[in-house]
C-alpha cells in the first residue's frame, strides 16, 4: 500500500505560490491599514517589494496624512528599505536590521483630504486648543517704567508728603474745632476790666452798715465764683494749647522733611541706578526662548510615548476574542519593534538633512541599548552647519539628552517686542546656538548659550526712554544671550551681556535724564508743600499762649482783692472818732 | 454536511482499508477539536493531503470535533490555562516560547493548550475505537444490508444497474 499521495502536496504548493505574489499586496494592505489605525488618518503606498532572499522589504512613496491638518501630510517619504527579519515579521515582532528612508519630508500639500471617512471630528479637534505658549512680549509700559515722567510718577506714586498734608491738616482741624469750643468760655479783656471795676467798687467803696457790708460780701464772693470759673478756662486753653501745639509743629516737621522723603523712595523704586534696566535682555528674548522650548516640549510630548517601555504594563494572562485567554512569558529574545540602524535623508525647506538613528525601540531593556540619533548637515540654507545627538535611555531610570550646535544661522526679521510705547525687532544676525538639555533621574539641566554676531536692530519709540534705549541697542553688533533652567520650560532664566551694553551705552544718558527728573520732582514736591502752608493757617495758636497767661495773672490779682473786716472797719472809725474828741479838748 | 455524511457512508461501503479511514478520521478529528488557524493544523493539513488517509472520513471528524469542542471549550480553556500555568512546566513553557515556532505555535493559548492535549490523549484510543467500528460495520451491517430483500430488490432494478454502469465509466 502506498502511504504518499503525491498529488497531495499540489494544494500547498498553490497556496505557497499565492501567498508568493499575494505578500507584496497583503503587506501593503497591512501596511496602509496600520497607518490608518495609528495615525487616524488617510495612509498611501504606491508600491512594495519583497525580496524574500534577501529578507528585505521596499515601499515606495508613502504618504501619511495629518487629521489636523487635513490638506498637509504628516509625513512622507519616496522610499523605505527595510533588512528585516521575515519570520519574526509573521509573528509580528518587527526587527529590521537596516532601514533606509530617503527624501523625507512633513508637512507637503496634499490633493485630497486626509481625513479618513466617516471620521467625525471631536470637540476638542473642533476648538483647536493651540498647543503653542504665548510670546510674552516686552511688558506694556514697562520700559515706561524704567524711565517715566515726573509727572507720571506723581500721578502714580502714593506719596508720603501728601500722606503728611493729609495727617496735618487733619489735627489742624480737630484743634480749631477743640479751640473754639473752649473759646467761647474765655474771658475777654472787657470782661476782665469790668471784674475789675466791679471788684474795685466792692473792696473801696465806704461800708455804710453791716448789712451793706454783707451785701458787698455777697457781691464779692460771687465775682469770685466768675472769675475762679473763668480761671479754669484759661487753665483748660492752656492745657489744649500745651497738647496741641507739640503735635502741630511736629506734623509740620514732617511734612516739610516728606519731599525729601519721597524723592528717595522713588529714586529707589525706580532704580535710577545701572542695575535698574530691568534685565532688558530677558525682557526682549525672554518670549522668543520660551516659545522655541515649547514647541520642542510638544514634539518631545509627543514622542515620548512611543519610546516609553511598555512591555511590563502587559498583565500576565491576556484574555482574547471569544474564548481562551494568551498566557504571556518573558520574551528575552526580542522585542516587538527595534530598528538596529536606520538612515534617512530628510527634505526641509532649508535643504537636505542625514538623520542616524540607531536602536530604535520602546522595549530598550530587552535591547539593553538606549536609543541613540544624530544629526548633521552643512548644506542647509541659512546656516553653515547643523549638528544634533539625542540620547534617550529608559533601561533603568530615565535618562535624556539633546545637544544641538547651529553655526551661523542667519536670522531673519525677528519682533522682539510689539509694545505700543516700543516696538522693536531685529533685523537680521548670524547666531551661534549651543544648546544641551539634560534629564537625568529627576534632574534637569538645560542651558543654550546663542552668540549674535552683526545684529541690526531697529524699532519705534514713543516716549524718551524708550528712544534712548533703541539708540543704545542700535549701536549694538554683537552680543550673547544665555537661557539656563533646571525646572520645565517655564523656567528659563535668560541672561545675557546685551544688559551691560545697554548700561554703558545708557549709562550717561540715563544720568542727566536722572537728575532732570529728580529736580521736578523735588520742585513739585516742594511747591505742594508750600502751597499747603501757604493756606493752611498753622500758626493759628501761637499768639494765644501769652494772652492767656496775662488774662490768667490779672486774674490772680483780682481773686486776691478782698474786704476789710467790718468790725475793724467800726473800731478804726470809732478811734478816729475818739482821736478828734481827744484833739478837741487838749 | 449532507454531502459529507453521505460520501463516508460510501467510503465505509468500499474497500478502502480501515486503517486508512480511522488514521484520516483522527486526524479530521484533531483538526476540528483544536483552534483551526493554529500551526499544528497546518501540519495535519498537510499529512492529511499528502498521505493516504481517507479525506472524507477527515472531513467527517472535522465536523463531528466542531461540535464536540462547541461543547466541551471551557473545559479545554481551564485545561490549557492548568497546564500553562503549572510550575512545573514553566521551564518548559519559557523554553519553547524563546524560539519562533514556538510563537507561531500559539501554544501558550488556553484553547489551543487544552485542546491539544485531550486531542493527543484520545487520539490512538479513538483510532482503535474508530478502527474497530469500522471492521464490525462491515462485518455485520453492511453484510446484513448487503442480504436484506430491500437490498437485493435495489441490484436487481435497472437504474441502479444503470448508475453502477455510469459510474464504472466515470470514476469515483
Amino acid at each position: 500500500m502506498k502511504i504518499i499521495r503525491p498529488a497531495g502536496i499540489i494544494p500547498f504548493v498553490l497556496i505557497i505560490l499565492g501567498v508568493f505574489f499575494a505578500a507584496e499586496w497583503l503587506v501593503k494592505k497591512t501596511l496602509v491599514a496600520a497607518g490608518e489605525a495609528a495615525f487616524d488618518a488617510k495612509v498611501t503606498i504606491t508600491d512594495v517589494e519583497i525580496d524574500f532572499l534577501e529578507q528585505r522589504l521596499s515601499i515606495h512613496h508613502m504618504t501619511v496624512g495629518d487629521k489636523e491638518k487635513p490638506m498637509n501630510n504628516l509625513f512622507e517619504f519616496s522610499s523605505a528599505t527595510a533588512d528585516l527579519d521575515l519570520l519574526k515579521a509573521f509573528l509580528g515582532s518587527a526587527i529590521v536590521d537596516e532601514l533606509m528612508v530617503s527624501q523625507l519630508q512633513t508637512g507637503t500639500q496634499r490633493t485630497t483630504s486626509a481625513l479618513l471617512p466617516n471620521r467625525k471630528k471631536t470637540k476638542k479637534e473642533k476648538q483647536k486648543a493651540e498647543d503653542k505658549e504665548e510670546i510674552s512680549s516686552v511688558a506694556k509700559a514697562k520700559m515706561g517704567e524704567a524711565m517715566p515722567s515726573a509727572d507720571a510718577i506723581l500721578a502714580r506714586e502714593q506719596l508720603l508728603t501728601d500722606k503728611s498734608l493729609e495727617q496735618l491738616q487733619q489735627t489742624l482741624d480737630q484743634s480749631k474745632e477743640q479751640w473754639e469750643k473752649i473759646e467761647k468760655d474765655l474771658p475777654t479783656d472787657d470782661v476782665l476790666a469790668q471784674y475789675e471795676k466791679d471788684i474795685e467798687i466792692i473792696t473801696k467803696g465806704k461800708v455804710k452798715s453791716l448789712s451793706d457790708f454783707k451785701e458787698k460780701q455777697k457781691k464779692l464772693k460771687q465775682l469770685k465764683k466768675q472769675l475762679k470759673a473763668d480761671k479754669k478756662a484759661l487753665s483748660n486753653a492752656k492745657d489744649l494749647l500745651k497738647e496741641r501745639q507739640p503735635l502741630i509743629q511736629h506734623e509740620l516737621k514732617l511734612l516739610k522733611a516728606a519731599p525729601e522723603q519721597d524723592l528717595a523712595n522713588i529714586q529707589s523704586k525706580y532704580s535710577f541706578d545701572e542695575s535698574g534696566l530691568l534685565n532688558v535682555a530677558g525682557m526682549l528674548f525672554g518670549g522668543s526662548v520660551k516659545n522655541v522650548t515649547g514647541h520642542g516640549l510638544y514634539w518631545y510630548k509627543k514622542i515620548k510615548p512611543l519610546l516609553s517601555d511598555a512591555s511590563e504594563e502587559k498583565d500576565q494572562v491576556e484574555k482574547q476574542r471569544d474564548y481562551g485567554s494568551v498566557v504571556r512569558f518573558s520574551d528575552h529574545a526580542s522585542p516587538d519593534f527595534w530598528v538596529k540602524n536606520a538612515a534617512i535623508s530628510m527634505i526641509l525647506p532649508a535643504g537636505g538633512l542625514d538623520i542616524k538613528i540607531s536602536d530604535l525601540t520602546s522595549q530598550q531593556k530587552l535591547t539593553g541599548k538606549p536609543v541613540t540619533a544624530s544629526v548633521d548637515s552643512t548644506a542647509l540654507k541659512g546656516m553653515a552647519r547643523l549638528r544634533a545627538d539625542l540620547m534617550l535611555d529608559y533601561r533603568k531610570e530615565p535618562s535624556e539628552a539633546l545637544d544641538l550646535k547651529i553655526d551661523q544661522y542667519v536670522l531673519k526679521e525677528t519682533s522682539l517686542s510689539k509694545d505700543e510705547n516700543f516696538k522693536l525687532s531685529l533685523v537680521k544676525a548670524n547666531a551661534d546656538i549651543d544648546a544641551s538639555i539634560k534629564r537625568k533621574e529627576g534632574h534637569i539641566a538645560n542651558n543654550i548659550d546663542i552668540q549674535f554676531k552683526g545684529a541690526v536692530f531697529a524699532g519705534e519709540a514713543k516716549d524718551e526712554a524708550a528712544a534712548e534705549l533703541l539708540e543704545a541697542l542700535r549701536s549694538i553688533g554683537q552680543f550673547y544671550i544665555n537661557a539656563a533652567s533646571s525646572a520645565g520650560v517655564d523656567d528659563f532664566k535668560v541672561s545675557s551681556d546685551l544688559d551691560d551694553q545697554l548700561k554703558y551705552a545708557v549709562k550717561g544718558r540715563l544720568k542727566e535724564k536722572q537728575s532732570e527728573i529728580e529736580d521736578e520732582l523735588r520742585l513739585q514736591l516742594e511747591e505742594k508743600v508750600a502751597g499747603y502752608l501757604g493756606e493752611a493757617d498753622v500758626d493759628f495758636l501761637q499768639g494765644e499762649g501769652q494772652g492767656l497767661d496775662l488774662n490768667s495773672k490779672k486774674i490772680d490779682e483780682l481773686l486776691g482783692q478782698k474786704l476789710d473786716d467790718y468790725k475793724g472797719q467800726e473800731a478804726d472809725k470809732a478811734k478816729d472818732k475818739l482821736k478828734g474828741k481827744l484833739k478837741k479838748l487838749f | 454536511m449532507l454531502k459529507v455524511l453521505l460520501k463516508a457512508l460510501k467510503v465505509l461501503n468500499s474497500d478502502v482499508s480501515p486503517n486508512q479511514i480511522a488514521a484520516g478520521f483522527i486526524l479530521g478529528f484533531f483538526l476540528g477539536l483544536t483552534p483551526l488557524l493554529s500551526l499544528h493544523n497546518l501540519i495535519i493539513l498537510f499529512i492529511i493531503c499528502l498521505s493516504r488517509v481517507n479525506i472524507a472520513s477527515a472531513l467527517l471528524a472535522v465536523l463531528l470535533a466542531n461540535v464536540v469542542a462547541y461543547i466541551l471549550d471551557p473545559i479545554f480553556n481551564q485545561t490549557g490555562l492548568f497546564l500553562l500555568q503549572h510550575e512545573s512546566l514553566q521551564a518548559i513553557w519559557h523554553a519553547i516560547y524563546q524560539t519562533d515556532v514556538g510563537k507561531l505555535s500559539k501554544f501558550n493559548h488556553t484553547l489551543v493548550m487544552g485542546s491539544c492535549f485531550y486531542a493527543l490523549v484520545t487520539s490512538i484510543p479513538l483510532f482503535f475505537v474508530a478502527k474497530m467500528l469500522i471492521i464490525k460495520y462491515r462485518e455485520r451491517i453492511l453484510a446484513a444490508v448487503e442480504k436484506s430483500r430491500a437490498m437485493q430488490m435495489l441490484k436487481a432494478s435497472k437504474w441502479f444497474q444503470r448508475a453502477q454502469s455510469v459510474q464504472s465509466v466515470v470514476g469515483e
